[in-house]
Formats: structure tokens, C-alpha cells, sequence
């Protein structure tokens, strides 16, 4: 037998009438990278939370070197040495990025007798964010920082903690290739110094690059554990979901020659620059580059969300200046945001609502809601963009990522746009509901509605649009027609070397 | 007979939100009734329910401004300084429509001051409410001199403004009115494109701009109607005392806010009803009138309040974790 650092025996854990973990058994071994993988919903995450002491199974046992253990609480999973990278990024917002990465911190290098020693904190911080190339300061708040930022500080915060098995969820969701490449220098590094790491990613190419092993969960249920030699990406996919998908199906573009949206020198100081291009009625346009190239920054100008910008927005040819999100709405702009949490789901309301937040105007009798009208539309949603729920009036919060997504996006499409746009529309979800996604998108472009998508995901962009323009540090790098997609041609010009 | 149970916890009632609260209020009535005979009579009952009266009604525009995810502290000012301000126009002549309507108007114009100053200039509202508490109740003693006002005119005291202080057979009017407001409030929150909307706002502030709503405009009107009916909670107790004490309304804000957090509302914003407010609000009254019933000594009885008040939020915290956990 192989020398096995945590062992699971017949895990099981029900929440109220559902099992989302069904006599689950794997072991992992020391000093390996263990890759998890299933469909959201799969249970992989209710196996770390349970592994990180949020959860206790409902029956079954669990063996730490061997020996029977029981995780009731953070504090005892710390103990254990686990270290958990969530996908959700929990970082103190209001402190600096340097005294986040050492928060929780307790070895004495950081003290200075009774006092924090800053420098120590800040120079190791520097030392980091150069790795990761960066340009960012240790003393920079860390609500300054974008999404992708964030998660970079929170996986750098392992390296400075030295656990035994570290558990990443989802990591890369938010990062550029580039910073991937870092982030799996650091995983080596671990592991060399004799780290366990379990590592949960939709991205497959990831998994077949980084890990040793993996398991394959499916409902809740343990599919198989593989020496990664001996798979394929196709063989992942089936064991996943049960069925082929086809990820990357042949594209026929549905642009027509009419334009629908002309930008024209487009600025926003400290954002972007001189930013021009024009969108086709049904037409897919993407947008590459890395974080903080000022991809999110065009696409909230043109919704009206941030105010004002410099230059031309035209819509039909007509000259319109977009004030706030409710001139972009009633010039039929729609917007799928980036970070479902902050700026899509409200977390109170129920699947219904949220679906509605936006064409509840149109369902309106007299002062009041018409609720036989809106029963009748949310049933319609529900079928037409497959969202998996029994009863739309339960709390969103039920609702896997992937269905929260498209609940996001019927919130926009019922409300009939005719300039779609999607920021990182398929982060974090898994791979059923990103076809899905990319079904939604293809469907409304045959109805001629303008898409654009900005996206880290080079395979989803080349797969999912007509043409694609790269932004470089706030500027328009390249242009590039779907006969000349590559992914190194891409990067070139986000990178900015080839111009 | 399994089956016959199932149906029962399927009937609706178990599973509205309310429910837990609700047999909280039960739970008390019955102890009361069971530990007094002074309790369950139909003069005391009265009293109670009409004790409710000014809690609620500004409990009723409280719930809003909480569902937004900001808080007021400003009502027990709004409505001292409403009412001396209608007491003083009273005395001195003026007709008591009037002076009813400048009152209103005045906590429609505090209630702007307010959510203006907490969206549009970005303040806390825990901040600007608490400078404005402090304002219209220095402005309540400034007016009347530390003296209260009462003995108004002869005419005055036949206005419509004053029957709101008297009774329809054994039911007082203004119980009535309270009535009519929770259910116009409820059917507001429930089923009007502003009610959602102000579910939005405090649920995800910036998931409802992005979707076109105006947040600003929400929570300044939201701070309106809870100014204006605390206004009309204060013109209800000229009204039934026929005078107005310096100190009207001094303290008000936090059985208001005790009854909304009761009543199931999250400080955090996006959740709370109408209902709930109601059952919290009857709750504080019920305790209130039982402790001087089983006379509890009048220095520990807010004591008891904040103790049910933790004891509520507590078992609402725990039930919702629960909720979460079962996702």
C-alpha cells in the first residue's frame, strides 16, 4: 500500500433531504497533487468544507496518517495542517495587501519584540509581487485591487504558511496565463518540499498538466481515482458528466453587415485610451488581454456604470451620450457583470426576483406586480435557459454557480437587448453550464443581437467569437479575424510584443 | 397517520417566515393570561393593541429604511418636534388641518434631509440620523421653552385631527388607522415595483444599480415615509392626550428598531416584512403591559426588553444558519 495521508471511508453528507455527498471513499497520497474534478454540484466542495472543518459528515470516517480523526472545526483543520485557497476570495478589504498575506500569520518573524515588524512584512510582500509581476505596492489597500489580483494575494499567502496539504479551489478562475504559470511554480515548489496538494479546477488542461492522480466525483457520488498518465481530457469530460460534450462545436458566425454599435476614441483617464471599434448586428466580439488592461473598465463605460468617459458612442449611427445605467438600458444594453457575488446576485431575493430584477417593468398591471404574468414568464425562463431549480420562489442562494449564472443572464436577455454585454461570463462555473452559456450567446446572435466578451479564457474566446480585439494597458493592441485566431498571436499582442 | 403529519407541516402557515415570531407572541399571551387575571380582558387587550399604535406606525416606515440596508434615528424626534411644531400652530389659531399637514410635511422634509445626506453626500446614515436626532429634539425643547403644551382651543379640539384620539364603540380610531397603514404597507413592499425595488437596494446595492435601479432614489424616499409616519404617529398622540410633553417621543427610535429586528428584518438589509414588524411591535406591547401586570419593577423592565431582543435575534441567527447550511 501506497503511504496514504488522508484517507476517506464512506463519507456521506445530507443537507436536510439532499445528499450532496453519497459513501464516499478515496485516499490521497503524500506529497502528491490530487486533482478533483465533477460538474458543480458534484460535491467538491462540501468534501473541502468538510475538510476544513465548516461541515461534518453525516456518517463515515476520515484518517489522517492513518489514524481516525475528526475535523469539527476550523481551528482543529488548521491543526491538521490543512490550508484552504477558497474560490471565493476571503481577504480583509480595508487592510494592505502586506498585512493580508501575513494575517493569521504566527510564527515570530513578523515581530519585532512586542511591535509588528513592517519592513520584514513588506519586503517578503515585495518580494512576491514580483514574482507574479505585478505592479502593485505592499501597502496598497486591498480593495483597490481586482478580482484576479485578490486571488493571486491569497494563494501567495500559502507560500508564507507552509502547510501540510493545501487545498486550492478553483485558483486560476480569475488569472491570465502568465500568472498561472506562477501560480504552478509555486505548487512545484510545495510540493517539493513535501506539500500535499488537492487541487479543484474546471479547467482540464490544468488538471492534466499539474496533477498526479485524480478523482472524478459526479453527483455526489466517487466515480474513480486515475493516475493522470492514463487519461485523456475527452475521457475526463465523460467521466464528469456521464455523456460527450462538445466544447469547442464548429462556429458559424451570424454577423450582418449593418453596424450596431460604433466607438469612436473612447477615454477614461487612468483606465483606457483612444479605444475604437465597431460591433455588427449579431455579430461576437471579443476582448483579450490581461487583468487590468482596462477590458472591464470599456464595458462599464459603455453601460453607464461609471461616469463620465471622453469620446463617441454611436448606436444605428446615432450620436448617444450614456449617462447612467438607465440610459444604456433604455438604448437596450445589457450587461452580464464580472463578479456574480458583488455585482449580479442578490443574495436575499429568490430565483424568481433575481430572474426579474429587469423585466419586471414590463410586468406591471397598473401600480401593481402582476403576479400571474410574472409566474408565467418565470416558467417560460426556466425552460428556455434550462435553470435547474424544482421552485423559482426558493432563495437564489440554492442554485449552483452555473444556474445562478444563467439566471443572471435571463435577468437580461427577457428584457430583449440589442448589444449583449458579457464580462468573464463563464468564471468558476463547470463545464455543463459553460456549453450552456455559450448556447445562450450564440442564440441571441442569431436574433441579431451585438455580443461582446471579454474574457481570460483564450480557448472560450476563440471557440465563441467572430473577431477579437486585445487591449494592452488601456490601449487597443490588435485586431484579429477569426481566420487568423491563435493563442500566440493573441498573447502577442496583449503582451504587446509583436506590435 | 404518518401521512396526516406530513400534511400538517406542509400546511402553509409553518412555513411562512413569520411563524417562529408569531409563536413567540403566542407563547407570551398564553403565559400572561395563564399568570393574570388582568391579562385577558377585553379592556386590557384594547389597551394593548392600541399601546401598539404609535410603535407601529413607525415601525411601518422603519421596516423600509431597514429593508434598504440603512437605519434612522431620527424618528423619536421627527415625532416630538412634528407635533410641538402642530401643537404650537394649534394653540396659536391655526386650523388643525393645517397644522396636521405642516407636520407631515416636515417629516417628509427631515426624512429627505436625511436620506440625501446618506446616499447622495455618502454619509453613514447611522451618523446623519444621529446628528439629526439630536437637532429636531434640541428644536422641540427650544420651542416649547421645557414646558408642554396642552389646553388648546375649543373649536380646535372638534377637528378630525383630534377624533383620531377617540373610540368607535370599544375599538379606539387610531387602532383602525394602524391597521389601514400595515396593510397599505404590506401590499407597497409585496406588490409594487417600489416595494421590490427596495428589496433590491438593500439585498445588493450594486447588483441593483447595475440593473438599472435607482438605489439613491430608493432609500431617500424610503427615509420619507418613515419621517412621515412618524410625523403621523406624533399628530396621533396629540390627538388621544390632547397635549404634547417636551420629551415627546425621547428614546422611541430603539423600541422602533427592537420591533423591526423582532419582526425578522436584517440589519444587513434585503429581508423583512410588514407581518413580522406587526408581530414585533404587538410582542414589545404585550411584554410592556405584562410586566406591569406581574409588576416587575419598573427599572428592570427595558433590561427584559433587550434580553428578548437578543434571545429573538439569536434564535433568527441560528434558524438562518441553518437555511445557509442547507443549500
Amino acid at each position: 500500500m501506497a503511504d496514504s495521508i488522508i484517507r476517506f471511508e464512506n463519507i456521506s453528507k445530507n443537507f436536510a433531504a439532499t445528499a450532496a455527498l453519497r459513501d464516499v471513499s478515496f485516499e490521497i497520497e503524500r506529497g502528491e497533487v490530487h486533482c478533483l474534478c465533477g460538474e458543480n454540484g458534484a460535491g467538491k466542495s462540501t468534501l473541502i468544507n468538510i475538510c476544513g472543518g465548516v461541515f461534518s459528515p453525516t456518517h463515515g470516517k476520515i484518517f489522517i496518517d492513518g489514524k481516525e480523526t475528526e475535523i469539527n472545526s476550523i481551528t482543529k483543520s488548521e491543526e491538521m495542517g490543512f490550508f484552504i485557497v477558497h474560490q471565493e476570495v476571503p481577504l480583509c478589504a480595508n487592510m494592505s495587501i502586506a498585512h493580508n498575506i501575513f494575517l493569521g500569520y504566527k510564527s515570530p518573524d513578523i515581530r519585532k519584540s512586542f511591535f509588528l515588524d513592517e519592513k520584514f512584512m513588506r519586503n517578503e510582500t515585495q518580494k512576491m509581487l514580483d514574482l507574479f509581476k505585478l505592479q502593485l505596492k505592499p501597502d496598497q489597500l486591498v480593495e483597490t485591487l481586482s478580482i484576479a489580483e485578490q486571488s493571486i494575494i491569497q494563494i501567495a499567502k500559502a507560500i508564507y504558511f507552509k502547510p501540510r496539504i493545501m487545498i486550492m479551489d478553483e485558483p486560476t478562475a480569475a488569472l491570465t496565463n502568465d500568472q498561472r504559470k506562477v501560480v504552478f511554480d509555486i505548487i512545484h515548489q510545495l510540493k517539493t518540499n513535501g506539500t500535499t496538494i488537492i487541487y479543484v479546477s474546471h479547467r482540464l488542461e490544468e488538471i492534466i498538466e499539474i496533477g498526479d492522480s485524480i478523482t472524478v466525483l459526479r453527483d455526489g457520488q466517487f466515480i474513480c481515482t486515475k493516475r493522470v498518465c492514463e487519461v485523456t481530457q475527452d475521457d475526463l469530460v465523460k467521466l464528469m458528466v456521464g455523456r460527450e460534450i462538445d466544447m469547442y462545436s464548429t462556429h458559424e458566425s451570424q454577423a450582418q453587415d449593418e453596424v450596431l454599435l460604433e466607438v469612436k476614441e473612447l477615454t477614461r483617464k487612468g483606465e483606457f485610451e483612444n479605444i475604437s471599434f465597431q460591433l455588427k448586428k449579431g455579430e461576437i466580439l471579443g476582448i483579450a488581454g490581461f487583468i487590468g488592461a482596462g477590458r472591464t473598465e470599456v464595458l462599464m463605460s459603455l453601460f453607464g456604470a461609471t461616469k463620465p468617459y471622453h469620446g463617441e458612442i454611436r448606436i444605428h449611427g446615432e450620436l448617444i451620450k450614456i449617462k447612467n445605467v438607465e440610459t444604456a438600458i433604455k438604448n437596450r444594453i445589457a450587461l452580464i457583470p464580472e463578479s456574480r457575488r458583488d455585482d449580479a446576485i442578490i443574495p436575499s431575493m429568490s430565483i424568481k426576483d433575481n430572474a426579474q430584477l429587469v423585466t419586471i417593468a414590463h410586468m406591471m398591471k397598473g401600480p401593481f406586480i402582476d403576479k400571474k404574468k410574472t409566474n408565467k414568464c418565470i416558467e417560460q425562463t426556466r425552460k428556455k435557459f434550462s435553470i435547474k431549480a424544482n421552485d423559482c420562489n426558493l432563495p437564489i442562494m440554492t442554485l449552483s454557480g452555473g444556474n445562478q449564472q444563467k439566471v443572471v443572464a435571463a435577468r437580461w436577455i427577457d428584457n430583449d437587448p440589442e448589444i449583449l454585454l458579457c464580462d468573464e461570463p463563464t468564471r468558476g462555473i463547470d463545464v455543463g453550464a459553460k456549453s450552456e452559456i455559450y448556447d445562450i450567446i450564440r442564440e441571441v446572435s442569431k436574433d441579431g443581437v451585438g455580443t461582446i466578451v471579454v474574457s481570460s479564457e483564450l480557448p472560450e474566446l476563440i471557440s465563441l467569437c467572430d473577431r477579437i480585439i486585445v487591449m494592452h494597458e488601456g490601449k487597443l493592441t490588435g485586431e484579429l479575424h477569426r481566420n487568423e485566431f491563435s493563442e500566440e498571436l493573441i498573447m502577442g499582442y496583449a503582451t504587446k510584443t509583436n506590435c | 397517520m404518518s401521512s396526516r403529519a406530513k400534511q400538517l407541516s406542509n400546511l402553509k402557515i409553518f412555513k411562512f417566515r413569520e411563524f417562529g415570531i408569531l409563536m413567540v407572541l403566542v407563547v407570551f399571551v398564553v403565559l400572561l393570561s395563564v399568570a393574570t387575571d388582568t391579562f385577558l380582558t377585553s379592556t386590557n387587550i384594547i389597551n394593548v393593541v392600541r399601546q401598539t399604535v404609535e410603535i407601529g406606525i413607525m415601525a411601518i416606515g422603519m421596516t423600509f429604511v431597514i429593508i434598504c440596508a440603512e437605519i434612522d434615528l431620527s424618528i423619536g424626534s421627527i415625532y416630538g418636534c412634528g407635533a410641538m411644531i402642530a401643537a404650537y400652530m394649534i394653540k396659536g389659531g391655526s386650523d388643525p388641518s393645517l397644522a396636521f399637514l405642516v407636520a407631515i410635511l416636515f417629516g417628509l422634509g427631515v426624512g429627505f434631509l436625511n436620506g440625501f445626506l446618506s446616499t447622495k453626500a455618502r454619509m453613514p446614515a447611522f451618523i446623519v440620523t444621529l446628528g439629526t436626532m439630536q437637532l429636531f429634539r434640541s428644536f422641540t425643547y427650544g420651542i416649547s421653552g421645557g414646558y408642554a403644551i396642552s389646553s388648546f382651543p375649543e373649536g380646535a379640539t372638534d377637528s378630525w385631527v383630534f377624533r383620531m384620539g377617540d373610540y368607535i364603540g370599544p375599538i379606539p380610531v387610531q387602532v383602525i388607522i394602524m391597521v389601514i397603514l400595515f396593510i397599505i404597507a404590506h401590499v407597497v413592499l409585496k406588490k409594487t415595483r417600489f416595494g421590490f425595488n427596495v428589496i433590491a437596494s438593500g439585498g445588493n446595492q450594486r447588483a441593483a444599480q447595475l440593473g438599472g435601479i435607482n438605489t439613491n432614489r430608493i432609500k431617500t424616499a424610503s427615509f420619507m415615509i418613515c419621517g412621515a409616519l412618524s410625523a403621523f404617529a406624533g399628530m396621533i398622540s396629540i390627538a388621544f392626550l390632547k397635549s404634547v410633553p417636551t420629551g415627546a417621543g425621547e428614546g422611541r427610535e430603539m423600541d422602533v428598531i427592537a420591533s423591526v429586528i423582532l419582526g425578522g428584518a436584517s440589519m444587513a438589509g434585503g429581508r423583512g416584512t410588514i407581518l413580522g414588524t406587526l408581530i414585533g411591535a404587538l410582542i414589545m406591547s404585550v411584554v410592556k403591559n405584562g410586566m406591569i401586570l406581574i409588576s416587575i419593577p419598573a427599572y428592570y423592565q427595558k433590561g427584559f426588553i433587550g434580553v428578548i431582543l437578543i434571545l429573538a435575534v439569536l434564535m433568527d441567527t441560528l434558524l438562518n444558519k441553518r437555511d445557509k447550511r442547507g443549500e
